[in-house]
């Protein structure tokens, strides 16, 4: 390995940084799919999540 | 061999959910099995449990549910349209099986962690064959770690009992570096020595997770299969990105979707999951046309690139194209609609997982709800009572926790109901409606991984005999005959049968040892399966049957004995159902040479065989046959000299007469069966006017021609 690559990964990255704020064509993009998700929850959701998640309860590990 | 040539597969095991209240989930997968045994073409596998498809695949339960597992594909493109061919086959038995249960509909979902409490886990396990002479573990290990970035399913932590969002569900549950066991301890790198395959090792990976995005999958098994390749290469991929803790850092990347989160290096230092990707791709491009690395290397690399450039721009930018993205965005939507943000969610994970172990502690099964925590006979009361003071020192309040639950429990199905399979899906929902953008680069020309080709033509075959044959990964298996199609080479399948012996290399399955251990074969018994097979239109295995059945009694008894032209008539009429008339013309022709006096109710049959299969090409001078059958029936009783069955059983052959003869001329054959099968009550064969018409005939007179 180079130093130059060792130099690369060997940086800190600060942790816990916040992510950069998207451009307007990604924002556009992401609200596109959150409207239209909002209708496929809508019509996913059971109205009783415990009982959905009860008939769906694993009997046994993989 | 090319050096650079890949094999690659993928085990899906799904989660089968019936209606509220429903059987068994056990009951409810097994029936969904025996759907699947009836409806699919299929051989059964080593233990009869499983069934090999004709995809090349295998289909079987594991545990308490389904998992399919693609056949071997040589490229990703191949393994995506293997794994989406396997989802729609899944749909489809569900759909089926649910309406003939007439209890609503089954549900099938491409889910990775159980969240109703139980803390189990899907798993969907990545196979790569490998000719590497050393471990892989250290090449590999900094990618499965890292690759979570693109790879994850996103959803949530099914251990905290809280409400902890992670990259990768299924991290939480590896807890090794390295191992050999599949459902507890799990590994990163799972060290399994089961390698089927004589030229070929296998990695075996429990790290994966069941995704919905075509990108994530394709990404997935590219990457990891252009690592495996430098691997091989001996360019030891992994060494300058080793990780001081490999589970750690996992952890560490997985529950961090800004991607910027940090895990200390081997060689000092601190790593994100983004400059260990961006390593390994360096290395994938800079030997892109390498003699080890596959053709499509530079597709992958350039997907690749891609998607590490997007991530860096924060997870919005792969919302469209990646599962957890995805998923996080539109939870995060819905958190905001029913009036609770998202960030607050992490604030309430630590009460809500101390509720949720106090409930565990409790014995109760059932989900976390307001009312079990806060209700009248709550058996948490002392729990809420301790954690007062903290929730009054976070600033909140217990009303605000009810909105919260009740919002977990939607998130937890919404999470389930994500990757179901069809309508209702969330995932197919948004691809359906075009917001998604999870496409991969035009696949290039391939050809299938030989043996996989080899497998799926031979189940297609052999499908309907399952009793005779059995299918592992490396062979096909005659039981019967104690042959079997080498398929031990994944590169170089064998086109023919040999017989097998103890010194061979390929193992056979238990099935097969236990059939050639068996007795002779009966023919009477293979003739008995033949009419079975006749009767479900499987026309291809019937003949096999048959005429095996055949050669075997042929060398038992007698040339003079009854069964020869009996089990000949049998063949002529598999061959009339399959519209091979003269082959069938010629076999029936035979019987009848074959029919030593004195005649009997094998001689009607043989005549009524003569009379359709005339008609049936369009002859019209079957009137001296006719005249014989007269002449038989016309005799004292119709005896049976061969032992053959009283009843004569062939309603298909008559429905397939009926549809092709005029209905004169079908009814008169149908005349004639009733005839044969109850003499006593002749079944007003005068009524047709051919029969009145036919004089009565010699039985010794020649038949003209074939």
């Amino acid at each position: 390995m180079s130093t130059r690559e060792r130099s690369r990964l060997d940086r800190e990255t600060p942790p816990g940084a916040v992510p950069p704020t998207p451009d307007a064509e990604t924002r556009r993009t992401a609200e596109r799919l959150f409207d239209e998700a909002e209708q496929a929850i809508a019509r996913a959701l059971s109205g009783d999540s415990a009982a959905f998640l009860m008939a769906a309860r694993q009997t046994s590990a993989e | 061999m090319n050096a650079a040539a890949r094999i690659l597969g993928v085990e899906t095991e799904y989660a089968v959910v019936g209606r509220d209240g429903d059987l068994d989930p056990l009951e409810l997968v097994e029936g969904l099995m025996r759907h699947a045994r009836r409806r699919l073409a299929h051989l059964p596998d080593e233990l009869g449990r499983g069934l090999f498809l004709a995809s090349g695949g295998r289909l079987y339960l594991d545990c308490a549910h389904p998992e399919m597992t693609t056949p071997e594909c040589g490229d990703p493109w191949s393994l995506v349209r293997e794994i989406r061919a396997g989802e729609r086959t899944m749909l489809q038995l569900a759909d089926e099986w649910g309406a003939r249960r007439r209890r609503g509909r089954v549900l099938v979902l491409r889910t990775n962690v159980d969240l109703s409490g139980s803390q189990s886990t899907w798993g969907t396990h990545e196979n790569y064959g490998h000719r590497a002479a050393a471990c892989l573990a250290p090449a590999i290990v900094p990618h499965l770690v890292s690759r979570v970035v693109f790879t994850g399913a996103g959803g949530f932590d099914n251990l905290s009992h809280g409400i902890d969002f992670t990259l990768s569900p299924r991290t939480p549950h590896l807890v090794r570096e390295i191992s050999s066991d599949s459902t507890g301890r799990r590994g990163i790198f799972h060290d399994k020595q089961e390698h089927l395959a004589r030229t070929h090792r296998r990695l075996h990976l429990l790290c994966g997770e069941s995704l919905c995005s075509d990108l994530a999958l394709w990404l997935r098994t590219g990457t990891t299969a252009l690592v495996v390749a430098l691997a091989e290469g001996g360019v030891q991929p992994g060494a300058a990105v080793a990780l001081r803790d490999p589970v750690a850092a996992m952890r560490r990347f997985a529950s961090d979707s800004t991607c910027r989160a940090t895990a200390p290096a081997a060689h000092g230092g601190a790593l994100t999951a983004l400059d260990i990707q961006r390593h390994y791709l360096a290395l994938a491009e800079g030997h892109v046309g390498a003699r080890f690395m596959p053709s499509w290397s530079a597709d992958v690399c350039r997907a690749w690139r891609d998607v590490l450039d997007r991530l860096a721009r924060g997870s919005e930018a792969v919302a469209t194209r990646l599962d957890w993205a995805t998923k996080l965005g539109i939870f995060r939507a819905h958190a905001r609609r029913r009036g609770v943000a998202w960030e607050t969610l992490a604030a309430w994970s630590p009460i809500v997982a101390h509720l949720g172990a106090a409930l565990v502690r409790e014995r109760r099964k059932e989900p976390l709800t307001a009312p079990l925590v806060f209700g009248p006979a709550s058996p948490l009361e002392a729990d809420v009572a301790r954690l007062e003071p903290i929730v009054a020192g976070m600033g909140r309040s217990w009303e605000e926790l009810e909105a919260v639950l009740a919002l977990r429990l939607e998130l937890f199905e919404l999470d389930a109901r994500f990757g179901q399979l069809g309508d209702g899906g969330i995932f197919a929902e948004l691809d359906a409606a075009g917001v998604l953008d999870h496409g991969v680069a035009p696949a290039p020309d391939a050809s299938p991984i030989p043996r996989a080709a080899r497998r799926a033509a031979l189940v297609r075959e052999l499908a309907g005999e399952s009793a005779r044959y059995s299918c592992t990964w490396s062979g096909v298996w005659d039981s019967e005959t104690g042959r079997y199609v080498d398929l031990g080479d994944p590169f170089e399948a064998q086109r023919d049968w040999t017989v097998w012996t103890p010194n061979d290399d390929s193992p056979p399955p238990e099935r097969f040892l236990r059939g050639r251990a068996r007795s002779a074969v009966d023919p009477i018994a293979l003739s008995n399966r033949a009419l079975e097979l006749r009767k479900r239109h499987q026309l291809p295995q019937a003949e096999r049957a048959l005429r095996r059945a055949i050669a075997l009694e042929d060398a038992q008894v007698p040339a003079a004995s009854p069964k020869r032209p009996h089990r000949r008539n049998n063949l002529a009429l598999v061959l009339l159902r399959a519209e091979k008339l003269d082959e069938a013309r010629a076999v029936n022709a035979e019987a009848w040479r074959l029919k030593a006096p004195p005649h009997d109710v094998t001689s009607g049959r043989i005549l009524f065989t003569r009379v359709a299969l005339l008609l049936l090409a369009g002859e019209r001078a079957v009137r001296s046959y006719l005249g014989q059958l007269k002449t038989l029936l016309a005799s004292s009783a119709l005896a049976c000299h061969g032992d053959v069955t009283a009843t004569w059983d062939v309603p298909d052959v008559l429905a397939f007469l009926a549809e092709r003869l005029a209905p004169d001329e079908a009814g008169l054959l149908a005349a004639i069966v009733e005839t044969l099968n109850a003499p006593a009550e002749a079944a007003g064969l005068e009524a047709h006017a051919r029969w009145a018409a036919a004089d009565a005939t010699p039985l010794a007179a020649p038949w003209p021609g074939p």
